[in-house]
């Protein structure tokens, strides 16, 4: 008997050590300080940017760099509000633009000195913020397979074609950053009132609203529906990756909308010189061009697109102002999308 | 005390956030009506229809009862059973490419939860079937009674009770479903889970969001009291159930396991042509695997351990209503609650994470048999109290040695469970701990191809927990018999 | 003698009054009544794993109603027998001694001696689960003695065997019981019982002691 358990308990110490000192690896050694960086998973992951840049970085800060993951923007923030100071952030990775209300009502923040930056006009207006600085940004457009459709949509009325009815994968805005930037599109560009008859007609369009972006995609890979709402740079993923042409990110007459991504500085960090090299890291041209190039999304500086596949996509007409949504209104907006959205069969 | 200790521990996150949360405001009276609806209407349905293809599909596993077809049989049930383990997003796509056009809505829902739990209830009924009806079935067989006859007079009436208590566990994982009635659901995939998660990702009303919880909970918990556990002599002797094995259950395995499978299939064939990106990553592949297999386990020892509390614990009235009754908190708040509990790094997520699945998949385990298993020891029990023996002896004596097993097969399904969360751990760990959570990074940047590969290892990883759960529990109860 | 005294309950479509019983303090007391007369909720009753308030059993000066199951140290076979299957015909025994926490020595004597009167020596090693109907038998009854409760009660416990091995079984129980001088309850619709193994007779009849039987 006592050899048996003995026996478990080894294998099961044995297992448990090996995969924590894995993390071990990763965490600080002796006096080195720590930056602590927290973010969402496919940045910090392995396909990420996150890897890279902690390279990069640990290459001449002195420091050593630990990642925390999130699953995603909303979550991230709701951690760091609960967790606050014990979570022990340095650095806050991932907050779009639709957070930043919340996220500066719920904590406090440190104003960041970063200079004159050299941006793309499209982010410039992304930079009113102080607390907050975009590192990198996306225009968001329905994607299609070439070929497939005989007349591939140039605005939002098209959508509304009958070759598109229950073809179209969306995201529900209420659980995920691109349905509502898609509900916000809508209603920037046609107005309130008109916005949301349109959703109304689009519903019997709609395929289905997805929880969480990589489910709307999914159903787009797999076929499912002809349309998908993604980014303008997911068929330089395909193309890249995959070695497939098939994917077309469609022109719309209407100006697209642009998700940015924020990185911030909590007030409570530790290391707060540290975590500022780290931004100023993420908008140097290689820590730029390192994000474009694992996140798929354009860089927000200068002189780093330059020359590459993501050039030419980059010319898209997208919505001038950034503007920053109240929580309140957030909700507001919602509650009538989820009126709309009920009685819908599909 | 113990009993006390345990029911605590199942409520305590709902406890705990209570008094970390102020309810602001009582919810949107209309919204949350239309949500109880929505949630209701669906599993109720799904827990029909899984119950009707579950009963078929387990006449179909009783037509394999002979020692010469155990491994078919064997097989069938693991096609079974696979459904419930795999991330419901695989699941999902199959079916939307093999039912094309696929109907939104309320049947859409339906369809796919039938599919994730229609194996679950099969091989459950064809257990339940066989050891307390066996020699009924026999009897009603040699006296010449037509199938359909002895399954409308004498196998539902005898079954009823238990028919509604399975069906009252699938009703209760389907009500809390997330994913898939967004996403197949239409108008009608908002439902109270949707609600919570909205309120804490949104809005941050973590006091509404508990409430909603706790609203969700007692109206299930009040549900409860209309099934209680059918009666009926256990025995394990093989009876002769050609009366009721039908072979057309075996084909509606085959169509349905298609169902799933071929999407997955496809998917997986597609995924190996860019196997070469795993190769940079063969070291985190290994070390994620063993962190499946740790957190795997840790969740199979947990629930073994919880188990074998609840064992020891019986029977009281009370208690057994409470664990029937119960419903574990939504996994958001579940998760929260342990977030804000105590520092998160290093060891924690490791504590952590197997307590919130030990915490979330408890209930369903005890649903899942383990309340009928102390049924059948309930008199022996009794003999034992009557002679004077303490709780100690008649836990060592008599009720670990004969429940060890049938713990340790619960304890593997629930480490298997474990292996394919990504949910719980995402929000409790700071990086990729386990093959699950790496499957889900990938399938958010573009590469679900490669996901459904990747996936394949967590039902390895699950199998090996299983194996060790269910031969531990062997070995355990070969040692400790006295 | 032992006294039962007000054993009233109130189960709904059926009711348990009893107000006055004696059981007798040697030799076996049978309470016979036909199925449905109320005679197992009785034996459920006076071990108390039923609650009967008011009830009052004095045993030698002491009211067993009083105390907890455990407590009032009784010796029990249920019709079921509900020998503990994974253990063998000797670890059934043991676990009473164990539980009434009797000197192991002793419970090994006592255990010999039973073994020898209810000619057991054959399966005492075997595991209860592949007894046979009468072997089983024996365990229990063996099992109820090794923990030398005050009194045995037993519940139908020849009603699982076939007719021969029921007369065997009657008379090596009596046998025993009288060898033990062990006062004893025997609860039965068996009218064959109440002639072997009766010193008195108690009948029982929609819930009451009736005269004769």
């Amino acid at each position: 008997m006592k050899h048996f358990v003995l026996f478990i308990a080894v294998v099961f110490l044995t297992l448990f050590l090996a995969v924590l000192n894995r993390t071990d690896n990763a965490a600080p050694s002796s006096s080195l300080p720590t930056v602590r960086v927290f973010g969402y998973a496919s940045f910090t992951g392995r396909w990420g940017p996150g890897p890279l840049l902690k390279d990069l970085f640990e290459k001449t800060c002195k420091c050593k760099v630990e990642f925390i993951e999130g699953s995603d923007s909303g979550i991230l923030l709701q951690r760091l509000k609960i967790e606050g100071e014990s979570l022990g952030a340095d650095v806050v990775v991932g907050l779009d633009q639709f957070d930043l209300s919340k996220a500066t009502a719920e904590q406090p923040w440190r104003k960041l000195s970063l200079g004159q930056l050299d941006v793309y006009d499209a982010v410039r207006p992304a930079l009113a913020n102080s607390y907050f600085v975009p590192y990198d940004w996306g225009a968001l457009t329905f994607v299609a397979r070439r070929g497939e459709l005989v007349h591939m949509p140039g605005s939002l009325d098209d959508l509304l074609a009958p070759e598109l009815a229950k073809k179209i994968a969306l995201q529900d805005p209420r659980t995920s950053s691109p349905g509502m930037q898609f509900l916000y599109w809508v209603i920037r560009t046609k107005g309130e009132e008109e916005g949301f008859r349109y959703l109304q007609k689009l519903m019997s369009q709609i395929h289905s609203f997805s929880p969480t972006w990589s489910t709307a995609y999914g159903l787009f890979t797999n076929k499912q529906t002809k349309l998908v709402y993604s980014y303008v740079t997911s068929p330089l993923y395909h193309e890249t990756e995959e070695k497939k042409k098939d994917y077309l990110a469609l022109p719309f007459t209407e100006a697209l909308p642009v998700q940015f991504e924020f990185v911030g500085i909590p007030d409570f960090c530790r290391h707060c010189d540290l975590a500022e090299q780290f931004v100023n890291l993420m908008l140097s041209p290689e820590g730029q061009k390192i994000i474009m190039e694992k996140n798929y999304m354009f860089p927000v500086m200068k002189g780093v697109m330059e020359n590459t596949p993501f050039a030419p996509l980059m010319n898209v007409k997208t919505l001038q102002q950034v503007e920053i949504l109240s929580a309140t209104e957030v909700d507001r907006l919602l509650r009538r999308w989820t009126e709309i959205r009920r009685g819908e069969l599909n | 005390m113990l009993r006390i200790g345990l029911v605590l521990f199942l409520i305590f996150p709902f406890l705990f956030l209570l008094t970390q949360f102020q309810v602001t405001s009582w919810p949107d009276m209309g919204e949350l009506i239309w949500a109880f609806k929505n949630s209701f209407l669906q599993a109720t349905l799904s827990a029909v229809f899984s119950l009707v293809l579950g009963f078929w599909v387990a006449l179909g596993l009783l037509a394999l009862n002979s020692p010469r077809t155990r491994r078919l049989r064997f097989v069938l049930e693991v096609l079974c059973l696979l459904p419930n383990f795999l991330p419901p997003i695989f699941i999902l796509l199959s079916a939307l490419s093999v039912i094309d056009p696929f109907p939104m809505g309320i049947a859409g829902i339906v369809i796919v939860h039938s599919l994730m739990n229609f194996g679950l209830a099969a091989v459950l009924l064809a257990s339940t079937i066989e050891t307390k009806l066996g020699g009924i079935i026999e009897l009603a067989y040699v006296e010449g009674s037509s199938r359909w006859r002895f399954l409308r007079q004498g196998l539902l009436p005898m079954l009823k009770k238990d028919l509604w208590l399975l069906g009252l566990f699938i009703f209760v994982i389907c009500f809390g479903s997330f994913a898939v009635p967004l996403i197949v659901g239409g108008g009608r995939g908002t439902t109270v889970e949707v609600l919570i998660y909205e309120k804490i990702r949104l809005s941050s009303q973590w006091g509404d969001a508990v409430l909603l919880a706790f609203l969700q909970s007692v109206f299930i918990f009040s549900l409860s009291f209309i099934a209680s556990r059918g009666k009926g002599s256990l025995h394990h002797r093989p009876a002769n159930l050609r009366l009721l094995g039908s072979y057309s259950g075996l084909m509606v395995i085959g169509v349905l396991s298609f169902v799933y499978l071929f999407g997955y299939a496809q998917g997986f064939v597609s995924g190996l042509a860019m196997i070469s990106t795993f190769y940079e990553l063969q070291s985190a592949l290994v070390w994620n695997f063993l962190g499946s297999i740790v957190l795997g386990l840790s969740v199979g020892v947990l629930c073994y351990g919880g188990l074998m509390w609840i064992a020891y614990c019986w029977p009281k009235k009370w208690f057994e209503r409470f664990l029937n009754g119960y419903v574990a908190p939504s996994t958001s708040l579940a998760c929260f609650c342990l977030l804000i509990l105590g520092p998160n790094e290093g060891l924690y997520p490791f504590l952590k994470i197997p307590l919130a699945l030990t915490v979330l998949s408890l209930n369903s385990l005890f649903r899942m048999g383990w309340d009928s298993e102390l049924h059948a020891l309930q008199n022996q029990m009794t003999v034992a109290y009557s002679m004077g023996a303490s709780p100690n002896q008649i836990f060592r004596e008599v009720l670990f040695p004969q429940l060890s097993r049938r713990a340790g097969l619960l304890a593997g399904i629930a480490s298997i469970w474990a292996c394919g969360d990504f949910a719980v751990s995402r929000i409790l760990a700071h990086h990729d701990l386990s093959i699950a959570m790496m499957t889900e990074t990938l399938m958010s940047g573009y590469r679900l191809n490669q996901a459904i590969v990747l996936s394949s290892l967590i039902v390895v990883a699950g199998f090996i927990c299983f194996v060790i759960c269910v031969g531990g529990s062997r070995v355990l109860s070969r040692k400790f018999a006295p | 003698m032992s006294l039962v005294e007000n054993l009233h309950r109130d189960y709904g479509d059926f009711k348990l009054s009893i107000n006055q019983w004696e059981i007798l303090d040697e030799g076996v007391t049978v309470l016979w009544g036909p199925s449905g007369s109320g005679k197992t909720s009785v034996f459920r009753i006076l071990l108390g794993l039923e609650d009967c308030p008011g009830m009052k059993w004095t045993y030698q000066g002491v009211d067993l109603a009083r105390l907890k199951t455990p407590d009032r140290h009784l010796g029990v076979v249920f019709q079921t027998l509900d020998l503990f299957p994974h253990l063998t015909a000797e670890e059934n025994m043991m676990f009473a001694a164990r539980a009434r926490k009797v000197d192991a020595a002793k419970a090994q004597a006592r255990m010999k001696e039973l073994v020898g009167t209810l000619k057991m020596e054959s399966f005492l090693q075997r595991p209860a689960s592949v007894l046979s109907g009468g072997e089983k038998q024996r365990v229990a009854i063996s099992r109820a003695i090794m923990g030398e409760p005050r009194l045995l009660l037993l519940d139908e416990p020849f009603s699982a065997l076939d007719q021969e091995l029921r007369e065997e079984s009657r008379k090596l129980v009596k046998n025993v019981i009288e060898q033990e001088k062990i006062p004893t309850l025997l609860v039965t619709h068996d009218q064959r019982d109440v002639e072997v193994m009766a010193n008195k007779i108690t009948t029982i009849r929609n819930g009451q002691l009736v005269e004769g039987y």
